[in-house]
């Protein structure tokens, strides 16, 4: 097969790909189209957008269905996409409070201005299997919605925007939250881009966030996990946890004014947690409280709660604020150079490939501490031999009479 | 303003251009082209994959590195359509290098033949159209993963190794944060602890592969997984090597005749596999790196085991200059 | 160099003049409200923690200086300072071979990072309060010793063991366990291996941070009469520091008296512990047991 001087190798590839063809259309049933996979598994769709790092909800489903369903190739196969697209511009600063939200929460308080909006979520009901979703029809769908868009019609009201203020913004007022910079236009440094320029240990803020949220959601959960239940010193409560439209705005090439090309759905989560002062600090310095940003394309919100509180973690461990256990969630190498879906799996995953010139070189090097740890052994056993011998003979002789 | 980096411009109908090349990539391939066959390569990608402004990183940086020999340049590596652990240094490499007038081999273990080697050089050639060789002697450029060539290469070809590890200093400090400072202030003492602790543990060096060495005398580096065998290969070689690690984000470089130490303690010096009495089953020769290999029984019987050469063309060049007929599949006894 | 000075030491290997190190950026107030009078390190217009000011003293050849205050005063940061561990924002820190009293000095302060390590590895030797500070718990005991051996250069496997089996027997350690693993090794033994470690180079001056402070009263008695034994037979410049009297009693032939970062009394131990002078060193003496 495969590694002998043949033409095997080349073969062998060519059929397993028309395999995983087949394995993909065997079943004979009814192609999936795109619009379905975007419409109808849509967070599958923006996981993808979100760890591939692109935006492009018509690619990460037809990723989605070429991969069958793999998430970490979905997003593989945006990354790598995302690579030959030409850098047209970045975007103006957004800010999240223009956001027209679906969702919108904090824990913070019971009641915020605005109001807590619960938005589309299962958070609140049982997880029990629908057996109904089985005989979905066209039929079902439509008279839902019609039913659904009544209810809209009669609900609706004049001006809702559907914008709101922060929360975090009221904590500013009432003089809660620890001043991290300004955020005005023009304030802010360059943001640092991993994609463009290697990273470097200890790492700007804007490139640890950039890191995150292109990060692995599973890994970033694991991570903040460890942290909350103990190996950790943040104790955090949401902020805010905010789902919709995000309008993107570019400026304008020639005139240089802010244009909206656009609007992408975003989930943005702050997490604040208690700045514990160190011994040396002045008193007069009051407490404040310590903010965690967390960010995903998409519909995305165990991401961005991780997020957040991993941001918060390694701030505060960075800003050397912590007190209790700390753990590897508060290491910022550590986290970064761990939560890339992409890098973790292709570097995993390549122990499949051949090794067997490096495992050849270590049956050599296993066979020389063999034969060492042979010859060690015997030196062990004889001097066991002669000093059992030696204490058998003063036994002997104790016991012998005067 | 912020500014964005000029760009090759591509074709901007996405679908397109992804169908094109997913398309391409899952296109069957028929006959190995014959080395003088020059393919017509697919003109919907930037030659050599990467656009012009990642090559022309990796290229600055490639300089640097070939400026301070064995020093790790940290690069944006980019994400290709091969993932990341899987060769993607070594791709960047050579896509940054690679003219239409060169000739590409691409091996791994030693074996054109084997399956990434396939999948690597399928991409090389679709984007690029250069003509491709299993034949060391004449490839202008070899990628190459976990072995170096059998036969030395000269000073008109380049050898570009994948890398999956860069820092050799990992196994006493994970921390990328301090083994830069150490490398910074050659703190290599860590290092040659652990060489001697593994003396104490095992009688002699335990490291099998990615050996260390000093080069010129300044820093230490990690030669890969290639075996022991090959580490000699690189002192005061004519040839230039080229280190990519795509995942790590490092490039470095040994250039042509440079002073490449393995460590070694006076009492317990660098000894590489080689067995002089064991040779290969094919070829007959005992000066090359050989791996086991199982061959089926005939007609049912039983299987066993067999030493061959683990660099497949330079077997079959042995064969043929023995025996005047090209190799054919070993048969068990 | 101050002119109360009780002893006059011409042969000096090491000699600090003003060495300053404070967290912050300073400012022109830092000077009149901070130190031993104010009972603060800190700054209060600045904020700004002095953690050392105006360090001065003369090491000589075979003697053992003590350095010792209470948290705070800056005993840890002098020996940071003298370690090179930590750069000075004022001051000088100059080296001089033993027997060389007529050349130039080493300027310690300003050498460059391979010159700072290789000075480190070869004049100096620091033992720790805490194993894990100077040892690495990974390697074995006898890897540990070996390991500024290494540093320098040392590339015979059979030399390096034999000489650091010479070095553990020094140390009053058994040399048939240079293979163990340090876990298996007490405290007081860990300290012992430290000290092995050290004195591997040879150096000029073996620098002891709170060497005994954590272990038992009994291990400390055992550990101090070692370093006593060492110091008469080795004859090394040594600069103890400990936050207790007794310790430095039983080491140190002069003393520098610390508080809030600066000296505030120097001169021979036992004339310091007989006639205390400044009130916080009457404090000192009176309250050790």
């Amino acid at each position: 097969m495969g590694y002998v001087a043949t033409k095997g190798g080349t073969e062998a590839v060519l059929k397993a790909e028309e395999l995983v063809e087949y394995f993909r259309l065997r079943g004979e049933t009814e192609p999936i189209k795109i619009e379905q996979i975007k419409s109808q598994f849509r967070l599958a769709v923006d996981r993808a957008m979100s760890e591939g790092s692109l935006y492009a909800p018509e690619l990460a489903a037809l990723a989605l269905k070429q991969s069958e369903g793999d998430a970490v190739e979905a997003s593989f196969l945006l990354r790598a996409y995302r690579s030959t697209l030409p850098r047209l511009t970045y975007s103006l600063p957004a800010n999240g409070t223009r956001m027209r939200l679906i969702r919108r929460i904090s824990s913070t308080f019971k009641d915020i201005p605005g109001g807590q909006l619960l938005g589309p979520t299962r958070d609140y009901q049982p997880r029990l299997l629908n057996t109904l979703l089985t005989h979905e029809s066209r039929g079902t769908m439509r008279r839902f919605l019609a039913k659904f868009e009544k209810q809209v019609q009669s609900n609706e009201t004049d001006e809702q925007s559907g914008t709101f203020p922060k929360v975090i913004e009221s904590m500013r007022e009432q003089d809660l939250l620890a001043e991290v910079f300004s955020v005005g236009a023009g304030d802010i440094d360059e943001p640092f881009d991993v994609t463009r320029k290697a990273t470097s240990f200890p790492a700007p803020r804007s490139a640890r966030l950039q890191i995150m949220a292109r990060g692995d959601a599973g890994s970033l959960l694991a991570l903040a996990y460890s942290s909350i239940r103990g190996y950790g010193d943040v104790h955090p409560t949401l902020g805010e946890l905010r789902v919709g439209y995000l309008p993107v705005e570019v400026a304008h090439p020639l005139t240089g004014e802010s244009v909206e090309i656009g609007e992408i759905m975003i989930t943005e989560c702050e997490m604040v947690s208690r700045v514990k002062a160190s011994g040396s600090e002045e008193v007069e310095l009051s407490p404040k409280f310590g903010l965690g940003y967390g960010f995903s394309f998409g519909h995305g919100e165990d991401k961005a709660v991780s997020m957040s509180i991993l941001d918060r973690a390694i701030s505060a461990a960075k800003a050397g604020k912590t007190h209790g256990q700390s753990g590897p969630a508060a290491d910022e190498e550590f986290v970064l150079q761990h939560i890339d879906a992409i890098e973790a799996s292709g570097f995993t995953a390549h122990y499949k490939l051949p090794h067997y010139v490096t495992f050849q070189a270590d049956i050599s090097v296993l066979e020389r501490a063999k034969d060492h740890a042979a010859v060690k052994n015997a030196e062990q056993a004889e001097k066991h031999r002669r000093l059992q011998q030696k204490l058998a003979k003063d036994a002997q002789e104790n016991t012998l009479p005067d | 303003m912020l500014q964005p980096d000029p760009v090759e411009q591509l074709e901007p109908d996405e679908g397109f251009r992804l169908d094109a090349l997913i398309g391409q990539l899952s296109g069957s391939e028929n006959e190995e082209p014959a080395p003088e066959q020059a393919q017509i390569r697919e003109t919907l990608y930037n030659f050599g994959f990467i656009d012009e402004d990642s090559k022309r990183e990796v290229r600055r940086k490639t300089l640097k590195a070939v400026a301070i020999p064995g020093h790790l340049v940290p690069f944006a590596s980019r994400d290709l359509p091969v993932a990341k652990g899987w060769g993607t240094g070594g791709l960047q490499l050579t896509f940054s290098i690679i003219k239409p007038d060169d000739l590409l081999k691409v091996i791994d273990q030693g074996d054109d033949d084997s399956v990434n080697a396939v999948n690597l050089r399928r991409l090389i050639q679709r984007t690029t159209g250069v003509p491709i060789t299993t034949d060391t002697t004449a490839a202008s450029i070899v990628q190459t993963r976990h072995r170096v060539p059998e036969e030395p290469l000269h000073e008109d070809q380049i050898l570009v190794l994948q890398v999956p590890m860069a820092d050799p200093l990992r196994w006493v400090q994970p921390y990328i944060e301090r083994s830069t400072e150490m490398h910074a202030e050659m703190d290599y003492a860590p290092i040659w602890v652990y060489m001697y602790e593994s003396v104490v543990h095992s009688g002699d060096m335990d490291i099998s592969s990615q050996y260390p060495v000093m080069v010129e005398g300044r820093y230490l580096m990690d030669t890969t997984p290639c075996p022991r065998y090959d580490a000699p290969s690189l002192h005061m070689s004519e040839t230039l090597y080229l280190y990519g690690a795509g995942r790590e984000k490092r490039i470095y470089a040994i250039p042509p005749y440079t002073r490449v130490e393995p460590l070694e303690f006076e009492d317990f010096p660098f000894r590489t596999e080689h067995k002089p009495e064991q040779s290969c089953e094919k070829c007959g020769n005992s000066n090359t790196y050989l791996t086991r290999h199982y061959i089926e029984g005939k007609h049912g019987g039983e299987g066993r085991w067999a030493f061959f050469c683990s660099d497949t063309s330079y077997c079959q060049k042995q064969i043929l200059i023995k025996t005047g007929k090209k190799a054919e599949k070993v048969s068990g006894e | 160099m101050s002119d109360n000075k009780i002893v006059q030491n011409k042969k000096w290997v090491l000699r600090a003049d003003n060495l300053t190190r404070r967290y912050g950026s300073g400012c022109a107030y830092c000077s009149t409200i901070t130190g031993p009078d104010h009972d603060t390190n800190q700054c209060q217009i600045c904020n700004t923690v002095i953690a050392c000011s105006g360090i001065s003293f003369e090491l000589g050849e075979g003697e053992t200086l003590g350095i010792v205050g209470e948290s705070g005063s800056g005993k840890s940061t002098v020996m940071q300072l003298v370690n090179l561990s930590v750069p000075a924002d004022e001051g000088e820190l100059w080296y001089r071979q033993s027997g060389e009293y007529d050349k130039e000095p080493l300027n310690l302060l300003t050498l460059d990072k391979f010159k700072r390590r290789t000075f480190r590895n070869q004049q100096l030797g620091i033992v720790h309060q805490r194993p894990e500070l100077g040892l690495n718990m990974n390697f074995t005991v006898g890897g540990n010793v070996a390991e500024k051996l290494l540093m320098a250069g040392w590339r015979n496997v059979g030399n390096i063991r034999q000489r650091a089996s010479q070095l553990m027997e020094l140390t009053e350690l058994p040399p048939t366990r240079l293979d163990d693993d340090p876990h298996t090794f007490s405290g007081g033994m860990l300290q012992r291996v430290q000290i092995s470690k050290a004195l591997s180079s040879n150096p000029s001056v073996l620098l002891l941070d709170e060497v005994t402070t954590g272990l038992d009263l009994s291990v400390q008695a055992r550990v101090l009469d070692l370093i006593k034994r060492l110091q008469w037979e080795l004859k090394i410049a040594m600069l103890v520091v400990s936050h207790d009297l007794g310790v430095i009693k039983q080491l140190a032939t002069r003393t520098l008296v610390l508080k809030n970062g600066q000296i505030v009394e120097h001169g021979l131990t036992d004339q310091i512990l007989e006639d205390p002078q400044h009130p916080y060193t009457q404090l000192l003496v009176s309250s050790t047991l």
